[in-house]
């Protein structure tokens, strides 16, 4: 049995015949000999590191009820900015550090799992549907401990993979184990979709002011709310029934309970040699979105053996994960833009189970908008399958050849193979009709395997001279990266309704391949003084099979030092002035690089030109650069730690400037060249911020303490320069409607750019006819990376009780709503409430023909038909109205536990504990009109700020079973 | 037993698996230059199968080229809309610059490939035609165009300089003229082909139509250089020019390369595209034979067959221009709308002229002999009668394979008899008074799908006289403009982004990119 309590060590009693066990906790030495996993899975003590190493609360990831580890992180750590996308219980997280390192669009951290990395990248589908990323393969129950290596100094070891720092997890091995115990848990969740919809609920549908006069017409208007007031009386609709024209207030009525059912038992033992942990996990989850769901399952197998000087570990994760028609946010498939935007007089659920037209079996349409797809035909006849799976584990040797020398081989391997197969309905609206006699659609099936394996070695040694102590490293690593992929999709079909290859008429097979290898030397060096004086320095060379043979070499440094000043002026500190630490490091990291990009390659197309001529060319448009480097990143870290009356308050800031330079830059190039881009190493980019992590323990008596702890980052970016010349690199626009993110040279990260009203030189919008135009230059409104982002988080322990309560928010960033777009220009947005005899826009009139000047201005004061004034948004396109303030403060969690362990005080059960968790409480801050502001879909940088009609946000309840046997 | 077997542990497999370790990574960067080698590329390739990516190139967009001759109307504004309204739209402006000049990456890397190389002159010069078609199209479009610099990315050239539009020209002249002479059946024959499977005096014939269209584009603007260009293309002893349909040039597409054009027509905006009104009164006026074939009205626009399908012509009502969803009530003529924005107005035929897998003409025997209709009554030529040029031009139109069938690939029902009768009838019948209006009319007519050449010879001979668009809200320097027409397509965003001090070059050397700017051969009439 273990008891513990905050600021005390925690103590282990073995449990026997006694009836009574008294124990006394003794304070614990604080942070002095805290022993923290770093880079490569080198545990060092805390004291001695130069750099920010968080280390997270492995209980509050696994109480959280999300079903990704990554997104169980949110607001948790200073410098960590999470963002879950809305794309359903199998999406992926979106984890940052300290801002982004590169133009692109991925810039998460590095996942190590137990010392070696696996693959953490979001895998999408067809209609950029999000499978998921490789935290999704993690039982949280089964991790141990979790560190967050901010800094490129925490992250130099792991060379080019480190610009983005290290989510470094470790997971059990039973360690500490005595005997057999069994552990189940087993929890249930449940998701309802928020509606933050605040529609005008006056004029119902129709068109041109007229409400539908035919079931033709309410088939036709219903996406827009230009028809008349509302008045109860009977109108025609889309379902060919008559129902009242009054407002259905019920907006996401499309969208059921989500519900999720986790399950693990857990198997764990050992004697004083070694322990083992065993578990199995079954998670389903039916998603809020009709006929969608994701399930998985995971075994995770660890165990750690001692055989005198050797130890053997191991530690293998298999996972089987399989998503069921995850939600698209593009416009075709993407269910959600019909939902938010079906006429506030119609219900869909009137269509619910006539979705597909009885006489021909097409899709029953139920707007003029041909993109505006049924959703419950895309719910039911789209299909989009995939199951991934996956192995990942390593096996550890190490010998203590001395007791201050030891070697260490290691194998670490992730591998995967995901099998997907998806449709695109035979009669699906938007299509194409198919020539005569066959039957349009698309079908697509694929098979892709992913193999990363990762050899190393290490030789430790460790010893004591007087006050001076060294502890060095020396280490190699050998990667070896794989990526395979089939596939073949087919349009248009012989027979109706069978979606096969050999069904297909055009059938198109695709073949992916990339390999790719990078070896690595690299080595440590710790120097030690009196305890309080520590000195760091680390150095890596990778060598890449990518890059030019003659330029394949490239060395990442690092320093740090840290001081000890509560150690080394012990007799000078008061006694509540517990610990204090003073941190300083630099280090140089890089980025990776991608092969096959040096030289020029022909393709052939899948199918010959009629059947008969085979045809293709040079492959791609992309200007091949022999001489491309990866883009390197150098980042200077300060930091300092205190304790105060035996760690009642503690605090942890850190201060940072990261310089990224060689960013590999597509720079476009005029298509008259006959190509579209070339490679260079050009951009440069800064980020600067610091840290901060203030803990208090208000209260700590024997039956109640609470604790509470604040996190804060604030991170500021800056691009310095692009391409010879260039002020502004464009990396993304909306799919469809209007957004539009570029770099910006001076400016932040991430700029949201686009067009403005037509103004005067007074700022007053000019008018013509009483409609707005705009102005035809670009204009930059705000970068859509949060510069402030942080969280609250208080735990209550009284007696039995835990209550576990998180605040987060993020702050200084924009997004454009394509949603609120949507809304006005089809008259659901307040402000089209106001329309009763014509619009008129509070603009000007220009008078004197010379649109600068003001002077001779009048106010407009002529009226416009509402559906021709709302529709000028969409013909027009300005952006400045759909441009919002994302900033945002959410009560995010609410948990309540309880242990129950002392009622159910048996010979067989020796723990059970219950816990009730809410995610998603409440929003107390938000600017966003009729959506939650993290309501993105898509976890790519380039694409954070742009919000895209995505599927809702969902609050979750869950209740948890632990039972210990 | 059990430290024994610690010991085995010890010896073998740490040691060895520390040394194979070491060596690996000791082995370092050995197979790093063939592991970076993209297995499933190549890294050379019959340069053939370039020729056919530049044959299947397709520039032939209706937003622009199909409504400014007006013969495809589309009511409603947004990211189509175009010529529609003669306004500029930048993503339909710059399709064609994109399509053209990615059609000239293959056709340049065959050309570099192959200079020198005796064996496969001909790929070589059939490379250098298909060069000449591209950069026409591009000149023809937006003047002065990158040209000298063109296609050396891979050299290094990121940002080519424009050159003069007229000097290009001249300079293609050339080009096609000494291409097509250099092409030797006594040489490789390329039956990777697509067009002719290599035929060369087929390819000959290609070549020569094409120069007899660039000679013809001279007509207004130097009608001294048209004549000495019309007379090399058309010296029988060179190969000749194409006379029947056999002869066509021909994008086959098919169920797997779908028509772009038909594609477009059949989408999920297919009831948005209309017959326009000026094609549909001519075809009717004159009881064209064709009309039936490619003018329809369907009962459900929006179904993929259309619902019913009524073909009769006095049944047709074409779209009128100039209007938008909210005037187009005021057209006199309006038939009412199926349901809000599903207009009633005649469309295109599903079933024949724009399936799926309907041809594209890209150069046809209708098109060089009514140049040649028009090069004989201008007296360029002195072979043949206008009358006979004319007649067969006709009757090639009317009776083009694939484009009004039911079938791919199918003969024209459209009989002899009918081909008689309608070269009978009284605006149809040729005559020498009024041969130019005649012979552009129905040149105009035989460039049905083929809008951009429709485009270039109605900007050249001034046929069809169609009425200006009069938009309400169209581009003001249209608007303020004597004919208001497009005349030219704007240089893309792009280019003013990446090529910047070449384009504003251009620009200010055409006289400003604009709409109204006119092509060099396109001078205005006094």
């Amino acid at each position: 049995m273990r008891f513990s309590f905050v600021g005390y060590t925690e103590q282990a009693v073995t449990v026997g015949s006694q009836t009574t066990i008294n124990v006394v906790l003794q304070e614990a030495l604080l942070q002095m000999d805290e022993v923290v996993v770093t880079a490569l899975g080198i545990t060092r003590q805390a004291k001695t590191l130069g750099y920010s190493a968080t280390t997270v609360n492995a209980v509050a990831i696994a109480e959280n009820p999300n079903l990704n580890v990554g997104n169980a992180l949110m607001g948790k750590v200073a410098g960590l900015n999470v963002s879950a996308p809305t794309s359903g219980p199998g999406g992926s997280s979106k984890l940052r550090i300290r801002g982004q390192s590169s133009f692109g669009g991925y810039n998460a951290p590095l996942v190590v799992i137990n010392g070696v990395p696996i693959n953490n990248s979001a895998e999408s589908g067809g209609f950029g549907v999000d499978y998921g990323d490789g935290l999704q393969s993690i039982n949280p129950d089964d991790i141990e401990s979790m560190t967050v290596l901010k800094g490129a100094t925490a992250a130099a070891l792991y060379g080019f993979r480190a610009k983005d720092g290290v989510i470094m997890i470790s997971t059990k091995t039973g360690a500490g184990s005595r005997g057999l115990g069994i552990e189940v848990t087993s929890g249930i969740v449940i998701d309802k979709a928020l509606d933050f919809t605040d529609f005008q609920y006056v004029y119902g549908q129709g068109a041109k002011g007229v409400r539908p006069q035919s079931v033709g017409d309410a088939r036709s208007s219903s996406s827009i709310c230009f028809g008349e007031k509302m008045d109860g009386a009977l109108v025609w609709c889309f379902d060919g029934k008559q129902h009242p024209y009054s407002p259905v207030k019920d907006r996401l009525g499309f969208y059921e309970t989500g519900l999720t059912f986790n399950n693990t038992v857990a198997f764990s033992g050992g004697n004083e040699n070694g322990s083992f942990h065993f578990s199995v996990a079954d998670n389903n989850a039916k998603a809020t979105t009709p006929n969608s769901k994701f399930d998985k399952k995971i075994i995770d197998f660890g165990i750690n053996q001692k055989f005198g000087k050797l130890t053997l570990q191991s530690n293998i994760n298999y996972s089987i994960e399989y998503n069921q028609n995850p939600p698209t946010s593009f416009q075709q498939m993407g269910i959600a833009n019909t939902v938010y935007t079906t006429a506030v007089s119609s219900d869909l659920r009137w269509v619910k189970d006539m979705y597909e037209d009885p006489v021909t079996g097409n899709e029953y349409t139920i707007t003029n908008m041909a993109y505006r797809t049924n959703p419950y035909w895309a719910a039911y006849k789209r299909f989009d399958h995939r199951t991934r799976n996956r192995i990942f584990g390593n096996v550890l040797l190490r010998y203590d050849i001395l007791p201050w020398l030891y070697v260490q081989g290691r194998v670490g391997q992730d591998y995967f193979i995901a099998d997907s197969e998806n449709n695109v309905p035979t009669g699906s609206a938007y299509l194409s009709s198919a020539p005569a006699g066959q039957y349009n659609g698309e079908y697509s099936i694929g098979k892709s395997t992913f193999r990363e394996l990762n050899l190393d070695f290490l030789i430790g040694a460790n010893k004591k001279f007087g006050q001076f102590g060294i502890d060095a490293q020396f280490g190699g690593n050998a990667m070896d990266n794989l990526n395979k992929a089939v596939s073949t999709s087919v349009r248009n079909f012989y027979a109706r309704g069978l979606y096969t290859i050999e069904n297909g008429v055009t059938k198109t097979p695709t073949q992916r391949y990339s390999n790719k290898k990078v070896n690595s030397l690299y080595g440590t060096l710790s120097l030690s003084y009196h305890d309080y004086l520590f000195l760091n320095a680390t150095a890596r060379n990778d060598w890449f099979s990518t890059l030019n043979p003659k330029s394949n070499s490239y060395l990442y440094p690092s320093v740090g030092a840290s001081f000890l000043f509560s150690e080394a002026l012990k007799n000078m500190m008061p006694s509540w002035w517990n610990y204090g630490k003073l941190r300083i490091s630099y280090a140089e990291v890089g980025g990776d690089t991608n092969p096959y990009e040096s030289t020029v390659y022909y393709s052939l197309q899948s199918n010959a030109f009629d059947g008969t001529y085979p045809y293709g060319g040079i492959s791609g448009t992309t200007v091949p650069n022999p001489s491309l480097r990866p883009l390197k990143v150098k980042e200077a870290e300060v930091g300092l730690e205190l304790i105060f009356l035996n760690r009642r308050i503690s605090l942890d800031i850190a201060g940072y400037n990261k310089n990224t330079v060689d960013e590999i830059l597509n720079v476009d190039i005029s298509s008259a060249s006959t190509f579209s881009s070339t490679k260079v190493n050009v951009g440069r980019l800064r980020n600067r911020g610091v840290e901060a992590l203030l803990s208090l323990v208000p209260v700590r008596s024997q039956n109640f303490s609470w604790e509470t702890s604040f996190n804060y980052s604030y991170n500021i970016s800056k691009v310095i320069e692009l391409a010879a010349g260039a002020q502004i690199f464009d990396v993304s626009a909306a799919p469809m409607w209007i957004g539009k993110v570029s770099h910006e040279v001076g400016k932040p990260l991430g700029s949201l750019r686009g067009n403005d009203f037509l103004r005067n030189d007074k700022g007053q919008i000019l008018t013509s006819g009483g409609q707005f135009r705009v102005d035809p230059q670009q204009m930059t409104y705000g970068s859509i990376v949060p510069k402030h982002v942080g969280g609250w988080l208080n735990t209550f322990n009284y007696k039995m009780f835990r209550v576990f309560a998180q605040i987060d928010f993020k702050a200084g960033h924009k997004l454009i709503s394509q949603s609120n777009y949507n809304f006005i220009r089809a008259g659901y947005h307040k402000i089209t409430a106001d329309r009763e005899g014509g619009i008129i826009f509070d603009g000007v009139v220009d008078v004197d023909g010379n649109p600068a000047t003001s002077e001779d201005d009048i106010p407009n004061t002529t009226p416009v038909e509402a559906q021709t004034f709302f529709t000028n948004y969409s013909s027009v396109k300005p952006y400045t109205p759909f441009i919002y303030d994302a900033s945002f403060i959410k009560w995010r969690n609410l948990t309540v536990s309880a242990d129950l362990t002392r009622f159910v005080n048996s010979r067989f059960i020796k723990g059970l504990a219950v816990n009730a968790s809410i995610n998603n409480v409440l929003v107390l801050l938000k600017y966003v009109e009729n959506l939650d502001p993290e309501c993105i879909s898509n976890v790519s940088d380039n694409n954070g700020g742009i919000e895209e009609m995505g599927p809702p946000t969902n609050r979750s309840y869950g209740l948890t079973l632990n039972l210990k046997f | 037993m059990k430290s024994k077997y610690v010991n085995i542990i010890n010896t073998k497999y740490v040691v060895a698996s520390l040394i194979a370790i070491l060596i690996s990574v000791a082995s370092c960067d050995k197979d790093f230059e063939e592991l970076n080698k993209n297995p499933l590329l190549l890294t050379t390739m019959d340069p053939v199968y370039e020729l056919v990516t530049a044959e299947a190139t397709f520039t032939d967009q209706h937003h622009y080229f199909a409504q400014i001759i007006q013969q495809c109307a589309l009511i409603i504004g947004g990211q189509e809309a175009g010529g529609n309204y003669n306004i500029r739209n930048d993503n339909q402006m710059q399709s064609m610059w994109n399509t053209s000049y990615n059609a000239l990456r293959p056709l340049f890397d065959i050309m570099k490939t192959l200079e020198g190389n005796t064996e496969r002159s001909n790929l070589y010069n059939m490379a250098r035609i298909l060069k000449v078609w591209n950069m026409m199209r591009l000149v023809d479009t937006y003047g002065n165009v990158p040209y000298s610099q063109a296609g050396l990315g891979l050299e290094g050239i990121f940002n080519p300089v424009y050159d003069d539009m007229e000097e290009i020209y001249a300079d293609l002249a050339t080009e096609l003229k000494e291409a097509t002479d250099a092409l030797d059946a006594t040489k490789k024959i390329e039956t990777g082909d697509m067009y002719f499977k290599g035929d060369i005096a087929k390819w000959k014939k290609f070549g020569n139509s094409l120069l007899l269209r660039l000679g013809m584009r001279y007509s207004k603007s130097k009608p001294a250089t048209a004549e000495s260009i019309v007379k090399i293309a058309t010296d029988p002893a060179r190969g000749g020019v194409i006379t029947t349909n056999s002869e066509n040039v021909v994008i086959p597409y098919n169920g797997t390369q779908n028509n772009p054009n038909s594609a477009a027509f059949l989408s999920g905006t297919k009831h948005n595209w209309h017959a326009s009104r000026p094609l549909v009164d001519f075809l009717y006026t004159n009881k064209d034979p064709r009309m039936k074939y490619i003018i329809c009205r369907y009962s459900d626009p929006e179904s993929a067959t259309g619902g019913t399908i009524d073909t009769i012509g006095a049944n047709q009502i074409g779209c009128p221009h100039g209007y938008d969803e909210s005037t187009i009530m005021q057209d006199p003529l309006y038939p009412g709308e199926f349901k809000s924005f599903v207009y009633k107005y005649s469309q295109f035929n599903r079933q024949r002229c724009v399936r799926i897998e309907s041809w594209h003409f890209i150069v046809t025997a209708a098109q060089t002999q009514l140049l040649m209709a028009e090069a004989r009554s201008r007296n360029w030529i002195t072979t043949g009668t206008a009358k006979d040029y004319y007649e067969n031009g006709v009757k090639q139109a009317l009776q083009l394979p694939d484009m009004f069938a039911t079938t791919r690939e199918g003969a024209s029902p459209i009989t002899d008899g009918e081909v008689a009768a309608y070269l009978a009838r009284p605006n149809i019948a040729f005559s020498d008074a009024t041969a130019l209006k005649q012979i552009n009319e129905q040149y105009w007519l035989a460039c049905f799908l083929s809008w951009h050449e429709a485009w270039c010879n109605f900007r050249r001979s001034g046929y069809p006289q169609l009425n200006r668009i009069n938009y309400s809200k169209e581009d003001a320097k249209v608007h303020a403009s004597t004919d208001g027409f497009i005349r030219r397509l704007c240089y893309t965003i792009r280019e003013y982004s990446v090529n910047k001090e070449n384009v504003n070059k251009a620009a200010t050397a055409i006289g400003g990119d604009e709409l109204t700017t006119r092509i060099f051969w396109d001078t205005v009439l006094p």
